[in-house]
């Protein structure tokens, strides 16, 4: 199975002033053809480690293997992986055409090949009509596609792009997600991608590292990765999340009692956890249930409504429970429910599977 | 190519198209009278402190009236003498009328006009009014003969003539080495006379030199700057900005003592061996070389270094994930980048440099004296101001000129695309 190792970091480290370490022992396998995100907050140091992977920045510790081979000391020029900057980083004296052309003129391809390739490029983000314009009189979406094509027209097997979707409008956004996935796997080509949207990254890839202080905190599958949170860190990145602080009173197996103020709540236990140590419970708002539902539940409490919100599908009910406030809950809009009331008391319940015991942010990462 | 599930781009890319339409029309109305009404204290300013002050010495180039003023009466009756026969006595009567009255200032203003055309002139006149003021009564063309025989050249009333009209060309032909001939040609001043050319051909050649080394000087200084964390760059700039805090008198005389023959640059040298006796670095074409390279490297760095700060790191970053090779990078692009501030860099340091004066008067020597040595020199010392004028206008046709051609520079680069 290593044949089909793509990219490999191993035991990366990277510091710009030789004390803070923006990248900690990162290992990472990148496999042909994936699409692989790095997420995170911004300054977890995701551009950092494609910047070394392109050759831009050099490594503090560690290394780099690109088809098994070191790539640690390679010109950026020989490491033939195209790039889409989130400034899409096109030439502004340059036409669309010679901006595509760039990379083949680079590599002193003949003329006639040039022309070829970069009609196909054009025709493939379906702007031929344009390539007489100069990035400046095209749209954010058309420079981006220009830079996308750019970045693919040398036929490089591995690309690397950083925010690229960043400086589009919503609409655009989710657009381009999916021209980038179909162009992918059309191609064949590995993605290597980074974004500090979750949305835009539970989209598009087939795994997810989530960064966060220079570390992975998870790599996983986009549904693993919201099913099943590592730790209360990528619990609160990925998606919308309850959490609630408490102290584990026993473990055994697959579940564990946790202690909440005066009340006690049966949990999933994940990872690192102990006998009296610190956990964030982590509730997904769409798995808690309210009133009459929640009679069947394994954990039910009673709370009190602060504010209803509709939102088409379904309502966001808000509620004061186990002495938090701001506690939220999902209320699909199906048949014969009746929402909440504001002011009302209300049971809520879920169950032990769905209540995840986990290491919480800032004690031990995994 | 595309597929069916790809969604169609053109779309949604064709509703963000282009910029928003400009707004339609000009607008009138008394919003304009208040705009003017900001502007015209700027306005006047500019023409009465800059265009009129220029304007007037300029116009001493061709206008030249002191002889008009001197001898008015003269002036009018030369208005139709043939020139080839002696004047008449109405002339001489008119020349001499114009002596008696004519003002002691005026009258030396006209003379030493006259002098320039004609060596000895100014003598002549000033001795014939002296004459004529004497002895009361003397009449005609041979009372001037009496007073000064040489009244019979009649090359010296044809001097008189020409130099009677207000507008000359005097002066900007000699500008130019030029002169008129006596049949009204126009023609190149014998060699020994000749100057100015020499001088604003060495003018326009130092220039150039002090320009392109300014030019090699400047691209790593600004490329340290530019790519220096903002701090450094702050202080990097100060660095830069200092030496225009010092007097140029001061940096000027400071190169006296470094460059001299015993000075600090000599005495290294040839304590560390390298020079067995003091080379000449000073008071000859070197030492002008140094100091006007010190001078005006700023004029370099800072537009270039702007043009530098401009430009994203992504696109060499781009050029280079691109696989381009190093010179291909700079040459397609970088430097099309930067051209902007290479071209203001380099006029402005052309420009000012063609224009210095100081630096070549205190550590050049004889021959490295430019253009604008002798516009002072005329104005100050020999208090020939129409010369001077005309240098002044030969300048500034230059400048105008150099203005014109990097109007016509292809102005590349300009607004980046995304941010
Ligand atoms: N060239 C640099 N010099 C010094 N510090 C840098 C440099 N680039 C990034 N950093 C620092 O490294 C950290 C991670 O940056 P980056 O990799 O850009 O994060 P991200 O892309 O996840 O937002 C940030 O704290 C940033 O300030
Ligand atoms: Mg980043």
């Amino acid at each position: 199975m290593t044949s089909n190792i793509h990219v490999q970091f191993a035991g990366v480290s990277k510091s710009y002033d030789g004390r803070t370490l923006i990248v900690d022992d990162l290992n990472l396998e990148i496999e042909k053809g994936e699409f692989l995100t790095l997420l995170g907050p911004s300054g977890s140091g995701k551009s950092t480690c494609l910047m070394m992977l392109a050759g831009f920045e050099p490594l503090s510790g560690g290394d780099i293997l690109v088809d098994q081979v070191s790539v640690g000391y390679l010109e950026p020029q020989k490491r033939n992986i195209g790039m889409v900057f989130q400034s899409y980083a096109l030439f502004p004296h340059m036409s669309v055409a010679d901006n595509i052309a760039f990379p083949l003129k680079a590599r002193g391809r003949p003329k006639a090949e040039i022309r070829e390739k970069v009609a196909g490029a054009l025709g493939m983000i379906q702007m031929d009509h344009m390539k007489d314009r100069m990035p400046g009189q095209l749209s954010g979406g058309q420079q981006q596609r220009v830079a996308l094509a750019r970045a693919l027209v040398f036929e490089p097997s591995l690309v690397l792009m950083d925010e690229p979707l960043g400086a589009l409008d919503k609409q655009l956004r989710e657009e381009m997600q999916y021209e980038i996935m179909h162009i992918q796997k059309r191609l064949g080509v590995t993605v290597v991608y980074v974004t500090h949207d979750q949305t835009e990254a539970l989209t598009m890839s087939d795994r997810i590292a989530v960064f966060n202080g220079g570390r992975i905190q998870q790599l996983a599958r986009p549904e693993v990765l919201y099913q099943n949170p590592q730790n209360a860190f990528v619990a609160s990145f990925i998606g919308e999340n309850n959490s609630v602080p408490g102290t584990v009173l026993s473990l055994k197996g697959s579940e564990c009692r946790v202690r909440v103020g005066t009340d006690e709540i049966m949990a999933h236990p994940v990872g690192d956890i102990a006998e009296s140590k610190p956990v964030a419970l982590s509730l997904r708002p769409e798995r808690v249930v309210l009133g009459s539902r929640a009679q069947a539940a394994d954990n039910r409490f009673d709370a009190v409504v602060t504010e209803v919100i509709f939102h088409g599908d379904h309502q966001r009910v808000v509620l004061d429970v186990l002495g938090q406030s701001g506690f939220v809950v999902k209320v699909p809009n199906s048949a014969g429910f009746e929402p909440p009331e504001v002011g009302k008391a209300v049971s809520v319940g879920w169950t032990i599977k769905d209540c995840h015991a986990l290491a919480p942010i800032g004690g031990s990462t995994a | 190519m595309s597929d069916a599930a790809t969604p169609n781009p053109s779309d949604s890319s064709s509703l963000q198209l282009g910029p928003p339409k400009a707004r339609p029309g000009p607008r009138g109305g008394p919003k304009n009278w208040v705009t003017m009404g900001l502007v015209l204290p700027g306005l006047l300013f500019f023409l009465v402190m800059f265009v009129w002050p220029i304007a007037q010495m300029l116009s001493h180039a061709v206008y030249s009236p002191e002889v008009q003023i001197a001898l008015p009466r003269t002036v009018a009756a030369m208005a139709d003498w043939d020139v080839t026969t002696p004047p008449s006595d109405a002339i001489a009567d008119a020349l001499i009328l114009d002596l008696k009255n004519a003002d002691r200032g005026d009258l030396a203003s006209a003379a030493r006009r006259l002098n320039y055309e004609q060596s000895g002139f100014r003598a002549a006149l000033l001795k014939t009014a002296r004459e004529v003021r004497r002895s009361d009564g003397a009449k005609g063309y041979q009372a001037l003969l009496d007073a000064d025989k040489d009244w019979a050249d009649l090359a010296r009333w044809r001097v008189l003539r020409s130099a009677g009209s207000a507008y000359t060309s005097y002066y900007l032909l000699t500008a130019l080495d030029l002169e008129k001939r006596p049949d009204g040609s126009i023609g190149r001043v014998p060699g020994d006379r000749a100057l100015f050319v020499t001088v604003i051909l060495r003018t326009l050649w130092l220039s150039l030199v002090v320009t392109v080394i300014c030019l090699f000087l400047a691209f790593p200084v600004s490329y340290t700057i530019a790519s220096a964390k903002p701090g450094r760059q702050a202080l990097l700039m100060l660095l830069i900005l200092l030496p225009f805090w010092i007097s140029l008198l001061v940096r000027s005389s400071a190169w006296v003592i470094l460059l001299q023959d015993n000075g600090l640059v000599n005495t290294a040298l040839l304590k560390l061996g390298i020079i067995t006796e003091p080379v000449q670095l000073i008071f000859n074409r070197t030492g002008v070389y140094i100091g006007l390279v010190h001078v005006l490297l700023p004029f370099m760095v800072l537009p270039i270094t702007n043009a530098m700060r401009a430009v994203p790191k992504d696109y060499v970053r781009a050029a280079f994930s691109m696989g381009a090779s190093a010179p291909r990078a700079l040459f397609q692009v970088y430097l099309p980048q930067i051209w902007p501030g290479v071209a203001a860099g380099s006029l402005l340091t052309f420009v000012i440099c063609v224009g210095y004066y100081v630096t070549p008067l205190l550590i050049g020597g004889n021959q490295d004296q430019m253009l604008s040595y002798f516009i002072a020199f005329y104005t100050n010392q020999s208090v020939n101001w129409g010369l001077a004028s005309a240098l002044s206008a030969v300048l500034c046709a230059i400048m105008l000129l150099l203005m014109g051609l990097y109007a016509l520079v292809p102005r590349r680069g300009g607004t980046t695309a995304g941010r």
